[in-house]
C-alpha cells in the first residue's frame, strides 16, 4: 500500500517539475525573441540630427533641402548608421572622418526620433515613419468592428436564442464553426474578388481592408457570443420570465448584460488578431509605398503588419532598426489591447455571481 | 443613442474627403526590382512640384502590366524589368491603352557570396548546370544531376551546390531563366539545390552571410547597398561594376523600362513630370541619387533622346 | 369555497414521456397549498403548469384545462406574459439579478407598467419589501448588489420580487431547501402571513414544513395525484397507502 502512495507522489512531483520546466522553456523563448526585437528596434526611437548647414549634402537625409528642419537636420541613413553603431557601411574614410570632426565640434547628436511616429512613409529609412501605417490601421478597424460586430452579434443572438433546433439551422451552425478556423489569407482571395473586381471599390483603401477582415472576424465573434450566452445561467432567464418578461425582454435586460463582459472579451480579441493580420490584406494590394496617410475611408492606405512587412524586404540597412521598432509598437498596441480584455473580463467578474 | 445626425456626419466623413480632395496621385505598379527607385523618385518629385506622393505598388511585372492593361484605367504608368511581350501588347490594344515605353536604365543580375570566402570565376554555362532544371549532358537533355561544384568543372572546389535567387512570377526570374537559356529549355530546378525566395533580396542575403558555402543571386542595387558584407562573382570573367553593365561586358545585365499611359495626357501631364524627374541629370546623373541607388543609368545619348521625347509629349499633350 | 385555480384533466407528456397522469386539483384561494411526494413524481412539473414556465420545455404537450379564475389560462387567446403577472413564481435556489435590491423589486412593475412616477415605484418596492419583511434590514441600502445578502435575505427578496406585481397567486417551488433552519423559518411565518392577500402554492420535501404552513395538502406520486385534502386530515388519516407510506417515511 504505502510503496502504491509513494509512487503517486513521485508521479505528482515529476508532473509538476515538469509543468514548470515547460513553462520556463517557453518564457526563455519569449524572452530570447523579444530581446532581440528590442535591442534590434530601440535605435530607431532615436536619429542622428546634424547643426544645419555644419556638414555637406550627402552626409545629410536626401530630402534636406526641400524641408526645414530648423536648428538640427536629419542626417543621411549612412551617417546615422555609423553614429549609432561604428558600421561604416557606404560612407568613405573622408565621410567617416568629417563625422568625427562634427563629433567634436558637437555639431551632431542623437535625438529623439519623433518623427517616426509622425511620418508616414519614406524610401529613406531616417525619414520614414509610421504614422501612415497607424492611421490606415485605425480607419481599417473601425470598419472591421462596424462590420463584424453587428452582424456578428446579431447571429449569434439568433442562433443561441430564437433559431429552431432543426437540421438546416445544425449545418449553418457547423458552416460558422468551420469558417472561425480557415485560413486567413483565403478572406484575402475573397475581399479581391468580391470588393475589388466585382464590386469595384478602390484599392487598397480602408475601407476593403476593414470589410475582407471584418469577414475573416465574423465567425469567431458569433462562436465567442453564443459562449457568453450560453454562460449565462438559466437560473437568471427563469426568474425574468417568471415576472411574466417577454422574450426580447429577457434578453436585452439581463441575458446580453450578463453576457457582455464575455461578448467584449471576444471583440476585442478579434479586433486584436485584426490588427496583426498581413496575408489577407496583402492579396487586396496594400503591400504599396504610400507617402501621404488616408483622410477617407477610401483613400489608398496600409496598415502596420503590412508597413513592417514591405520594410523588411528594403536594402537599405535602416530599415532594419525601423521594422523592429514598429514592431515594438505593434506589439504595445496590442498588448494594450489584451489587458483592456483582462481588465474588463476581471472588472465584470466580481459583480457577478450569485 | 444614436442620433441621425450622427450618421449623417459619419457619411459625410467616410465619403466627404473624397470630394474635397485635390486630384489624385500617379499610380504606378510593376517590378519589384524598379519599385525602390520609383519610390525614391515620387518623393523627390513631391518635393520638387509639391503635387501629393505617387502611389507605388511591387506587385511584379506579369501583375503589373496585367492591370495597366485593364479596363478600370486606374494605372497611369507600369514598372517592367522586362518589355511587353505580343499577347500584353494585344489586350492593351483592346482594351484601348495607348502608352509609350521609356527605357530608364538597366539592373544587374549579381552573383553573391559572404565576403571573405574564396569562390571562383563562373561562366554562364557553370550557372546554367547548377541551377538549371534539366541539363544537356552525353548527348541528351536529362534531369540535372549535379549536386557538387566539382561535378560542373574538374577545377572548382569540392563543395555542395546551394544556390538562392528570386522566385517564378517576378521580372528577375524571367532574366534569369532567359540568361541561362540553353539547348535544353527547362525551368529552374526544384530539387532543393535551388531555393526561391520571393521578393526578398534581405533574406538571401542573410543566407549567404550564415549558411556555409551559399551563393546568392541578387539584384545590383542590392548588391551595391551591402557591398561591405558579400563579394560579387565575376560571371564571364567580368565583375559587375556600373561601367561594365552599361556598356555591356557584364553578361547578367538587362534592361528596365517604365510604359507610360497616353490616354488623356493632358488631363495628366504630372506623368510626363514624373518621367521627366526620373531620367533628370539629379536622377541619373553621374552622381544621381538612383545611380547612387545602385540602378546603371543610360547612356548620355540615349538619357538626351528621351528627354527629346518626353518635350515632344509635352507640346502635343499639352495642347490637344 | 372557490377555487382560485381549478386544474381538470391534465396530462402532460415530455415527447412521447407522459409525467402526469390525469391530474384534477383545486387550489382553494387565500390559502396555502403544499404539493407533497418523493423526487420524480411530478410535483415540481405539476407546479410550473400553473404559470405556463412549462412552455419554453421543447416537445412538451399537455392536455387538460387549468383554470385561473375561470378562465383556461392554455387557451390560445391568453398572452403568457400577462398570465405570469398575475401567477408569480419563487425558486428553489434564490435567483436575484445581478443589480441593486430596489431594481430587483422594480423590475416588475417596470416591464408591466404598473406605476405612474418615481414615488409610486418607490412605494410599491417599499411596500412589497415590507410584506417580505425585508424592509427593515435593507431599508438603508437599497442601491446595493442584492447578491451581497445572505441567502435567506435573497430569498424574502425574490418573494418581494414576485409580490410587487400583485399576482393573484404566488408559486413556491421548494424555496427553503437551500436555506438554513433560522432561514426558513423566517420564511414560514413570510408565508403565513402572505396567505392574507395571495394564494400560495409550495411544492415542498420536508413534511413538517407542509403540516406547518399548509391548509391543504396533495400528495403526488410517479405522475399521479393519489390523494388531496385538508392538511390536518391528510396528515392523520390519510385515506391512501402510499400517503401513509411515505408520511410515516417507510420511502421517499
Amino acid at each position: 500500500m504505502t510503496s502504491n502512495l509513494r509512487k503517486r507522489h513521485r508521479q505528482e512531483k515529476w508532473f509538476q517539475r515538469m509543468g514548470l520546466f515547460s513553462l520556463c522553456l517557453a518564457l526563455l523563448f519569449l524572452g530570447i525573441i523579444f530581446g532581440k526585437i528590442l535591442i534590434t528596434g530601440l535605435p530607431a526611437f532615436f536619429k542622428t540630427e546634424i547643426e544645419a548647414k555644419s556638414a555637406p549634402q550627402h552626409l545629410l537625409n536626401p530630402y534636406a533641402q526641400y524641408v526645414d528642419q530648423g536648428k538640427w537636420t536629419a542626417a543621411s541613413d549612412a551617417v546615422d548608421m555609423y553614429y549609432k553603431n561604428g558600421y561604416p557601411g557606404t560612407l568613405s574614410p573622408q565621410d567617416s572622418q568629417s563625422i568625427e570632426a562634427l563629433k567634436s565640434q558637437n555639431k551632431i547628436r542623437l535625438s529623439f526620433n519623433g518623427a517616426f511616429f509622425t511620418h508616414s512613409d519614406s524610401s529613406a529609412p531616417e525619414m520614414a515613419g509610421i504614422w501612415g501605417a497607424l492611421l490606415g490601421s485605425l480607419l481599417t478597424l473601425l470598419i472591421t468592428f462596424l462590420t463584424a460586430f453587428p452582424i456578428g452579434i446579431g447571429a449569434a443572438i439568433y442562433l443561441e436564442e430564437f433559431a429552431p433546433k432543426n437540421s438546416h439551422i445544425y449545418w449553418i451552425e457547423a458552416t460558422i464553426n468551420n469558417l472561425a478556423a480557415v485560413p486567413s489569407i483565403l478572406f484575402g482571395l475573397l475581399g479581391l474578388l468580391a470588393f475589388i473586381h466585382f464590386i469595384g471599390l478602390p484599392r487598397p483603401s480602408a475601407l476593403v481592408g476593414g470589410l475582407t477582415l471584418g469577414l475573416m472576424s465574423l465567425p469567431v465573434i458569433v462562436v465567442t457570443t453564443r459562449a457568453s450566452l450560453s454562460a449565462v445561467p438559466f437560473a437568471l432567464k427563469e426568474a425574468a420570465l417568471g415576472l411574466g418578461a417577454t422574450p426580447l425582454q429577457v434578453l436585452f435586460h439581463h441575458v446580453i448584460p450578463s453576457a457582455l463582459p464575455g461578448i467584449t472579451t471576444g471583440v476585442i480579441l478579434s479586433l486584436a488578431r485584426a490588427l496583426g493580420e498581413t496575408a489577407p490584406l496583402l492579396m487586396i494590394g496594400m503591400v504599396a509605398f504610400i507617402a501621404t496617410p488616408p483622410s477617407s475611408f477610401l483613400d489608398p492606405a496600409t496598415v502596420l503588419p503590412v508597413q513592417i512587412f514591405n520594410w523588411s524586404r528594403s536594402p537599405e540597412m535602416g530599415f532594419v532598426e525601423n521594422t523592429s521598432g514598429a514592431i515594438l509598437v505593434l506589439l504595445l498596441i496590442l498588448g494594450l489591447l489584451n489587458g483592456l480584455a483582462l481588465f474588463i473580463r476581471k472588472k465584470f467578474e466580481t459583480h457577478h455571481g450569485f | 443613442m444614436f442620433k441621425k445626425e450622427w450618421g449623417f456626419l459619419f457619411f459625410i466623413f467616410l465619403f466627404g474627403f473624397q470630394i474635397a480632395e485635390a486630384a489624385p496621385p500617379l499610380r504606378l505598379a510593376g517590378s519589384s526590382a524598379i519599385f525602390p527607385f520609383a519610390a525614391r523618385v515620387a518623393e523627390y518629385f513631391h518635393y520638387k512640384t509639391q503635387e501629393p506622393t505617387p502611389l507605388i505598388e511591387g506587385l511584379g511585372t506579369g501583375a503589373g502590366i496585367k492591370l495597366f492593361c485593364e479596363g478600370t484605367r486606374e494605372l497611369d504608368g507600369v514598372m517592367a524589368s522586362r518589355p511587353f511581350t505580343e499577347t500584353e501588347r494585344k489586350k492593351c490594344e483592346q482594351q484601348n491603352i495607348d502608352f509609350q515605353e521609356f527605357k530608364i536604365g538597366q539592373d544587374g543580375l549579381v552573383l553573391i557570396e559572404k565576403k571573405g570566402s574564396q569562390f571562383f570565376p563562373i561562366r554562364i554555362e557553370d550557372l546554367r548546370s547548377a541551377i538549371a532544371e534539366k541539363v544537356f549532358v552525353k548527348g541528351q537533355c536529362l534531369k540535372n544531376p549535379y549536386m557538387i561544384w566539382s561535378q560542373i568543372q574538374p577545377s572548382f572546389p569540392v563543395l555542395p551546390l546551394r544556390i538562392l535567387g528570386p522566385a517564378p512570377a517576378s521580372g528577375t526570374y524571367d532574366v534569369l531563366l532567359e540568361k541561362i537559356k540553353g539547348p535544353c529549355d527547362s525551368l529552374l530546378r526544384h530539387d532543393g539545390i535551388y531555393i526561391e525566395a520571393p521578393a526578398n533580396e534581405n533574406l538571401i542575403i542573410q543566407k549567404v552571410l550564415t549558411a556555409p558555402h551559399t551563393i546568392g543571386i541578387i539584384t545590383f542595387s542590392f548588391y551595391e547597398q551591402n557591398k561591405n558584407r558579400i563579394r560579387a562573382l565575376s560571371v564571364n570573367g567580368v565583375l559587375p561594376f556600373l561601367k561594365t553593365i552599361q556598356d555591356g561586358h557584364y553578361p547578367l545585365s538587362r534592361p528596365l523600362y517604365i510604359y507610360i499611359k497616353l490616354n488623356d495626357l493632358s488631363d495628366h501631364l504630372n506623368r510626363l513630370l514624373y518621367m521627366r524627374e526620373f531620367t533628370s541629370n539629379d536622377a541619373i546623373g553621374k552622381s544621381g541619387y538612383l545611380t547612387e541607388k545602385g540602378l546603371i543609368p543610360l547612356p548620355q545619348s540615349e538619357q538626351r533622346n528621351i528627354q527629346k521625347d518626353l518635350a515632344q509629349l509635352f507640346k502635343t499633350g499639352g495642347s490637344s | 369555497m372557490a377555487f382560485k385555480i381549478d386544474v381538470q384533466n391534465l396530462n402532460l407528456f415530455y415527447g412521447e414521456k407522459q409525467a402526469l397522469f390525469n391530474v384534477s386539483l383545486g387550489l382553494p384561494a387565500s390559502q396555502t397549498t403544499a404539493l407533497i411526494g418523493p423526487s420524480g413524481c411530478g410535483k415540481s412539473s405539476f407546479l410550473r403548469c400553473l404559470n405556463r414556465m412549462n412552455d419554453v420545455v421543447p416537445n412538451l404537450h399537455l392536455e387538460g384545462k387549468v383554470l385561473l379564475d375561470g378562465k383556461d389560462i392554455y387557451d390560445p387567446s391568453v398572452d403568457v406574459v400577462d398570465l405570469r403577472s398575475h401567477v408569480g413564481m419563487v425558486f428553489q435556489k434564490p435567483n436575484p439579478f445581478p443589480r441593486s435590491i430596489y431594481e430587483n423589486v422594480a423590475y416588475g412593475p417596470r416591464i408591466h407598467r404598473l406605476f405612474k412616477d418615481k414615488s409610486a415605484l418607490d412605494q410599491i418596492v417599499e411596500k412589497s419589501l415590507t410584506r417580505a419583511g425585508l424592509w427593515d434590514e435593507v431599508k438603508d441600502r437599497l442601491q446595493q448588489a442584492a447578491t451581497r445578502l445572505s441567502g435567506g435575505q435573497q430569498q424574502r427578496l425574490c418573494i418581494a420580487r414576485a409580490i410587487a406585481v400583485n399576482p393573484k397567486v404566488i408559486l413556491m417551488d421548494e424555496p427553503c431547501s437551500a436555506l438554513d433552519p433560522i432561514a426558513t423559518a423566517k420564511i414560514e411565518e413570510l408565508i403565513d402571513e402572505l396567505r392574507e392577500k395571495f394564494t400560495l402554492v409550495i411544492v415542498t420535501h420536508n413534511l413538517q414544513q407542509a403540516a406547518r404552513i399548509s391548509q391543504k395538502t396533495a400528495f403526488f406520486h410517479s405522475g399521479y395525484l393519489v390523494e388531496a385534502g385538508e392538511t390536518g386530515e391528510l396528515f392523520t388519516t390519510p385515506k391512501d397507502e402510499r400517503t401513509q407510506g411515505y408520511i410515516t417515511g417507510r420511502y421517499g
